[in-house]
């Protein structure tokens, strides 16, 4: 699997259905990746599409030297990242929560499609964020260490360290049958 | 949640959206630089001769100050300058001197016809080297001109050159350089004397100097 590259080249080359495709690949991974981050899908979801019409706008700046999936996440977590820096705290509930709530539920099945994937990504959320996010690259995204160092901005050590310490928390939050799903 | 359709069809949306913001706004910029360029180029062609003009004044300066340097080292080199009389040349030549450059001069008849029309920086550095020249020559101290000449009316101001000749034509002239600024220096030629009228000395001309003086001047 090339993540999406040899799409954004039919695209570069004049093949717009091309880039119907490379979202089709890469879209709902994104957003469940942003979700992470901002907690809300919708805007997780408006986050990603910008992402995209980014590849369309400045189509020269992706050099190829990283997978289009490296280079896409990286967008998607500063985008999210200026998201929570700017966004307004509000206070009260929104109305629509509990259909976010269902929405979130379907995308996390959609782009994990094993259960034991959706169970050790529900006790993720009590981890904290930088080690949610080395695991949700690397475990769910199925990234090396190098791309999930890359998007992440820290070296390959450090999310060495992260998976260690993750790991160690995650045994303690599944309890024995966390041992078998990790 | 949108369909993936609905998504793609939103991200080519907003793409064209952000590439006509983006020509907008290269567009906005060109505008604004267009006008800007215009003015510079204006203005350079309307203050650049100018700016040119005074820079080459500046050099013509750093060379007479570089002549009146000239000047002071013989002052030294004939002694004079342990009886007090040296000191004075020094403040003749250098103290005085303006340091701003001469104006264009321009002689013109009573009629409004110009006579003459020339770098008067030129003439003043000529005029300088004469002085110098002569000192050199006579190998004495400048002389004081107020014993041997009677007292000579003030020099009429705001002329770029002011030649007088009001109590004897043939015998005393009033030279008088005027600075863009306006601070004036006037020399007497008195009967082969040419006196700097705000230090009150003196140097004595040879025949030959002065006729080279009075064709400068156009005074013949």
């Amino acid at each position: 699997m090339d993540n999406g590259e040899s799409s954004y080249r039919r695209f570069l080359d004049g093949d717009e259905s091309a880039f119907e495709d490379l979202m089709k690949q890469l879209f709902h991974s994104l957003v469940f990746f942003i979700c992470g981050y901002v907690h809300d899908i919708h805007a997780a979801e408006d986050l990603a599409i910008d992402v995209f019409s980014e590849l369309i706008v400045h189509r020269h700046r992706y050099n190829f030297k990283v997978t289009l999936k490296t280079y896409v996440f990286m967008l998607g977590r500063s985008r999210a990242l200026d998201y929570i820096k700017h966004k307004r705290v509000i206070s009260f509930v929104e109305l629509t929560e509990a259909e976010d709530v269902a929405d979130e539920k379907t995308l996390e099945e959609l782009v994990l499609k094993d259960a034991r994937k959706r169970a050790v990504h529900g006790a993720l959320e009590k981890l904290p964020e930088s080690m949610r996010t080395a695991i949700h690259l690397i475990y769910f995204e199925e990234m090396t260490y190098e791309e999930a160092a890359k998007v992440m901005k820290k070296n390959r050590k450090q999310v060495d360290n992260l998976l260690y310490r993750a790991k160690k928390e995650l045994r303690i939050l599944l309890g024995e049958d966390g041992e078998q799903l990790i | 949640m949108r369909t993936i359709e609905e998504c793609t069809a939103e991200v080519f949306l907003r793409s064209e959206k952000k590439i006509r913001q983006r020509r907008q706004n290269r567009k906005r910029v060109l505008l604004s630089i267009i006008p800007l360029v215009l003015c510079v180029g204006g203005l350079a062609t309307v203050f650049g001769p100018q700016f040119a003009d005074k820079s080459t004044g500046d050099l013509s300066q750093e060379n007479a100050n570089s002549n009146m340097a000239g000047s002071v080292e013989w002052g030294g080199i004939n002694g004079n300058a342990a009886d007090g009389n040296g000191g004075t040349m020094d403040e003749l030549y250098t103290g005085d001197s303006p340091k701003d450059g001469f104006v264009q001069l321009k002689i013109q008849s009573a009629q409004g016809t110009v006579i003459r029309e020339e770098n008067v920086q030129e003439i003043y550095n000529q005029l300088q080297l004469t002085i110098s020249e002569s000192v050199r020559n006579n190998g004495d101290a400048p002389m004081d001109p107020t014993e041997s000449t009677p007292p000579l009316p003030p020099p009429a101001a705001g002329n770029d050159t002011d030649v007088d000749s009001a109590q004897n034509p043939s015998d005393r002239y009033v030279i008088t350089f005027t600075t863009e600024l306006g601070s004036e220096e006037v020399y007497t030629l008195s009967e082969n004397v040419l006196t700097e009228d705000a230090a009150g000395y003196g140097t004595k001309l040879d025949d030959a100097q002065v006729a080279w003086l009075m064709e400068m001047f156009g005074l013949e």
